[in-house]
């Protein structure tokens, strides 16, 4: 009797005194990140004392670099179509279809069959720009026809691994599963290089952060992404391009996704098209955990670059204490949910008091 | 009607506070309603009314004081409860359901069963019955009608259509006529004498302080959570009323000021949508144009299609003389059109951002340099404005959400001050705004006026835009029954025309 009643927000639990009508200031949930940060550095650090050690912390930061960068481009689709049930579930796919573009055409296996032998930046360059693109394709079936994000983005997961798999092939002329084994400079500075102690990915990624906060707090395009999420009637009242919006945003993310990948490659020196599979959901639970609302309208980049530590951090704790792979996957499908969650409880009381306050 | 003379008591309310964290928004509130009794509850934007009503209605909960209905304490824990003993409420937002239909939304939850089969949904008495309130209210929305289809307005009657089927013995209203037109007041003030007569009991908000002396025995005065008066409603005039809720003399309502009518800046000609038919119009630098009518006759629908929200099917529109193709919102931007649209909550304010960003939402361009904003800038703009407007309380920084219904509408106006616009539409500016701050709506809509911009105003306030405009347009299904110039303004003309007759007044030409 009460579902359809808890569909008004705010009607369902009319029990148990409201909070006091502030949220927690964003400095709270960040802070919760960083404690637990370093709680869960002490626990790895007292199973698996080596967990410390500069390598391992060097192998954390690279990870986090790379699921960082893919996550930046999934908090802005999320924060500017949270609204419309915005996310992309295709990063995985592209991420992989990145890295085999960037290293196919370098050339590594010359043949008849593949002709095409670019330099490293160009190679890169054209990676960069066919997985934007995609994007953006997904960006604007969502935006012309309406379609779901979620629908889309699936449709989109798939045609990515296949094309990644028609380039892998292209790229070393026969269609078996092997990937594409080969070194390059570019690719080390990528995969291996650091500036003093630190990896030039991650000033990469630091980078990355700065220049997309600066966008979403200083700049008009990105207050109009709050706005969309915020509520995209609204928006399209307000004179904002919604349909170019929604198109850039998956661009960004497809971008993003793309750069992530030639990372990945440049970290294993090879491009398979079994890569990055299911990455998705490292890269979703970066921004969800980073504070990020599924419902859209609200994100913070500290955020995702805390939880892009903090995901990592796992990754490579469970890693070191030899926790089975399938154990792993249950741990942090639970760590995605649980964060969902907070988000919902979060979301219910904020439109409980939005209602009140009517 | 004669002024009941305090009947024995059916609801008491006594020291009622509240706090939402360190503010507290009520202080031991005393509140008493008899049976078959109408009850003002009157207050200036942020008073605590809307408070008030839903602590009583179990939607959140007070800090302190009690609630004794009938005699007995009672404690609702949610609105269902409150519900099952007997209270009915209208929110002062809509919360109806817009993908289900009139006739599910009036029913929500307590659908008709089956003999026999309980389990079972009897669609047929749900339509039915469902049909035999809405012709109560004498509304013309067939049951199965999905609900976001309709306009604000409809979907208003629907929400007080459900209150009603639920056979409450009090029922608390707040605002259900912000939204609706003469007619539709006059059907639910009879329908309100009918369940007087049957001994309900109703609380009734509203800031349309003429109202009160028509519909209500008592009215309670709030002011700043604080019980200011008690008043006999039949005595006392609107003017008493609006002292006692600002706490000083008023300034006076629609201050109007003549200036010079400009060179034409709109012409639309032969503009039809779905809902609106072959209508032809101009406005110009300086006027005030109005826009009256019946609920759901197409005003709304009209200025969205100018405003390039709606499709058009067929017409021009011409601005400063210029052709323009209006294919969304954006282009009329450019164009210098702006468009304060009727349900704030949905179109109007983003609910999650601050008061500051939600002013400068339609105008980003005018803070911001090769696209990266001027956020001091910002601010001071967005301060000004809302000392301007009085908005309450009014900090920049706070969620525009978490204002009193009539203080959003403000922030929504205040954007499209901010945006400048030549042009500026206003769908029910003051819908939900307490008299002083209306006051100084109009003022400085005038002023905007003066200053030559073009203003064009929709009003089911009859005194509102006969106070405001210089020029009428009637409505009536989609089409111009009638245009009134400002000399010939009288109640009769307008409601004639929005009837679709001819009024016998001279002088007003079709
Ligand atoms: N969720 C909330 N958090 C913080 N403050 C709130 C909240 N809801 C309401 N308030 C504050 O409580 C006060 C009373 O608000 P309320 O909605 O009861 O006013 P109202 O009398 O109904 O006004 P209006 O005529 O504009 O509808 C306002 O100052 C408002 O800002
Ligand atoms: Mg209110």
């Amino acid at each position: 009797m009460s579902s359809l009643l808890a569909q008004i927000p705010g009607r369902q639990r009319g029990g148990g005194a409201p909070r006091a009508g502030r949220r927690l200031p964003l400095q709270g949930q960040q802070l919760a990140l960083v404690l637990l940060i370093a709680a869960l550095a002490a626990g790895f650090a007292s199973q698996a004392p080596e967990f410390l050690s500069v390598d391992s912390i060097e192998n954390l930061l690279r990870s986090a670099s790379m699921f960082g960068i893919v996550g930046l481009g999934m908090t802005v689709v999320i924060i500017s179509c949270g609204s419309l049930g915005g996310i992309d579930l295709s990063v995985g796919s592209m991420m992989a279809l990145g890295g085999a573009i960037g290293a196919g055409l370098l050339g590594t296996a010359f043949t008849a069959a593949n002709p095409v032998k670019l330099p490293a930046a160009l190679a890169m360059l054209m990676a960069l720009l066919v997985t934007g693109l995609l994007g953006a394709v997904s960006g604007l079936l969502i935006a012309r026809l309406k379609l779901a994000p979620f629908a889309v983005t699936l449709g989109m997961m798939s045609v990515a691994r296949g094309l990644t798999y028609l380039m892998v092939a292209f790229a070393i002329g026969s269609s078996n599963t092997a990937g594409i084994t080969f070194s390059d400079p570019l690719f080390d500075w990528f995969g291996l290089n650091n500036f003093g102690p630190i990896p030039s990915i991650t000033v990469l990624f630091l980078v990355l952060a700065a220049l997309i906060a600066f966008m979403l707090k200083a700049t008009a395009f990105g207050r109009s992404l709050f706005v969309l999420g915020g509520n995209a009637e609204n928006a399209r009242l307000a004179g904002i391009n919604v349909r170019r919006t929604i198109v850039i945003v998956f661009a960004i993310s497809g971008l993003l996704a793309g750069l992530g990948g030639l990372i990945l490659t440049g970290r294993l020196s090879s491009a398979s098209p079994l890569a990055a599979t299911g990455y998705e959901l490292e890269v979703i639970m970066v921004a969800v955990i980073g504070g990020t609302s599924l419902s859209g309208g609200r994100g913070s980049i500290v955020g995702t670059v805390l939880a892009a530590i903090l995901v990592s951090e796992i990754d490579t704790g469970l890693d070191m204490m030899n926790v089975p792979s399938f154990n792993q996957y249950l741990i942090k499908g639970t760590i995605l949910v649980v964060a969902v969650v907070m988000d919902k409880v979060y979301q219910a009381r904020s439109s409980r008091m939005l209602v009140q306050s009517a | 009607m004669v002024a009941s003379s305090t009947p024995q008591p059916l609801l008491r309310m006594e020291g009622i506070t509240k706090s939402y964290g360190s503010v507290q928004v009520l202080h031991g509130v005393e509140l008493s309603v008899g049976r078959g009794e109408v009850l003002g509850l009157l207050g200036e934007n942020g008073a605590g009314k809307s408070t008030l009503l839903n602590i009583l209605n179990g939607v959140i909960q007070r800090d302190t004081g009690s609630i004794v209905i009938d005699g007995s304490p009672v404690e609702f824990t949610g609105p269902k409860q409150a519900q099952e003993a007997g209270l009915a409420f209208i929110h002062q937002e809509l919360s109806v359901l817009p993908y289900l239909s009139v006739a599910e939304n009036v029913f929500l939850n307590r659908l008709p069963r089956r003999k026999g089969a309980p389990w079972l949904v009897d669609w047929a008495a749900c339509y039915r019955q469902a049909g035999e309130i809405l012709e109560r209210l004498a509304v013309k929305i067939h049951p199965r009608t999905l609900v976001g289809s309709l306009g604000t307005a409809e979907q208003e009657l629907v929400e007080i259509a459900k209150a009603l089927s639920m056979n409450a013995r009090i029922i608390t209203m707040d605002e259900p006529t912000a939204s609706l037109t003469e007619s539709e007041i006059e059907r639910l003030f009879t329908l309100m004498r009918a369940l007087k007569a049957d001994g309900v009991s109703v609380i009734y908000v509203s800031h349309r302080l003429d109202e009160v002396a028509e519909i209500c025995d008592r009215a309670t005065i709030l002011r700043d959570g604080k019980i200011v008066n008690t008043v006999d409603a039949q005595t006392t005039d609107s003017h008493a009323l609006a002292t006692m809720m600002v706490g000083r003399e008023l300034s006076e309502l629609f201050p109007k000021t003549e200036h010079e009518r400009g060179r034409e800046t709109l012409r639309v000609s032969n503009l039809s949508t779905v809902k609106v038919d072959d209508v032809s119009f101009t406005a110009h630098a300086g006027e005030v144009l109005g826009i009256a009518g019946l609920v759901g006759s197409g005003r709304t629908e009209l200025v969205r299609a100018v405003f390039g929200a709606d499709p058009i099917t067929s017409g021009e529109v011409f601005v400063n003389g210029e052709a323009v193709t209006l294919d969304s919102p954006g282009t009329a931007i450019r164009h210098g059109i702006g468009l304060v649209p009727e349900d704030r909550k949905l179109q109007g304010a983003v609910l999650s951002m601050t008061n500051a960003h939600n002013i400068t939402l339609a105008g980003l361009s005018k803070v911001s340099r090769w696209g990266q904003l001027d956020r001091g800038g910002e601010k001071q703009a967005a301060k000004r404005l809302i000392q301007d407007l009085q908005v309450t309380p009014s900090r920049i920084e706070q969620e525009t959400g978490r204002l009193s219904g009539g203080n959003q509408q403000k922030v929504v106006l205040a954007k499209w001050l901010f945006a400048g616009s030549d042009i500026l539409i206003v769908d029910e500016p003051t819908r939900g705004v307490d008299v002083g701050a209306r006051a100084a709506i109009h003022g400085l809509l005038n002023d905007l006026a003066g200053q030559g911009t073009t203003i064009i105003m929709i009003s089911s306030d009859l005194p509102e835009v006969m106070g405001m405009s210089d020029r009428i347009l009637v409505m009536h299904e989609g089409r111009i029954a009638g245009e009134l110039p400002r000399k010939d303004f009288s109640e009769e003309a307008i409601v004639m025309y929005a009837s679709g007759l001819e009024p016998t007044t001279e002088g007003a030409k079709a």
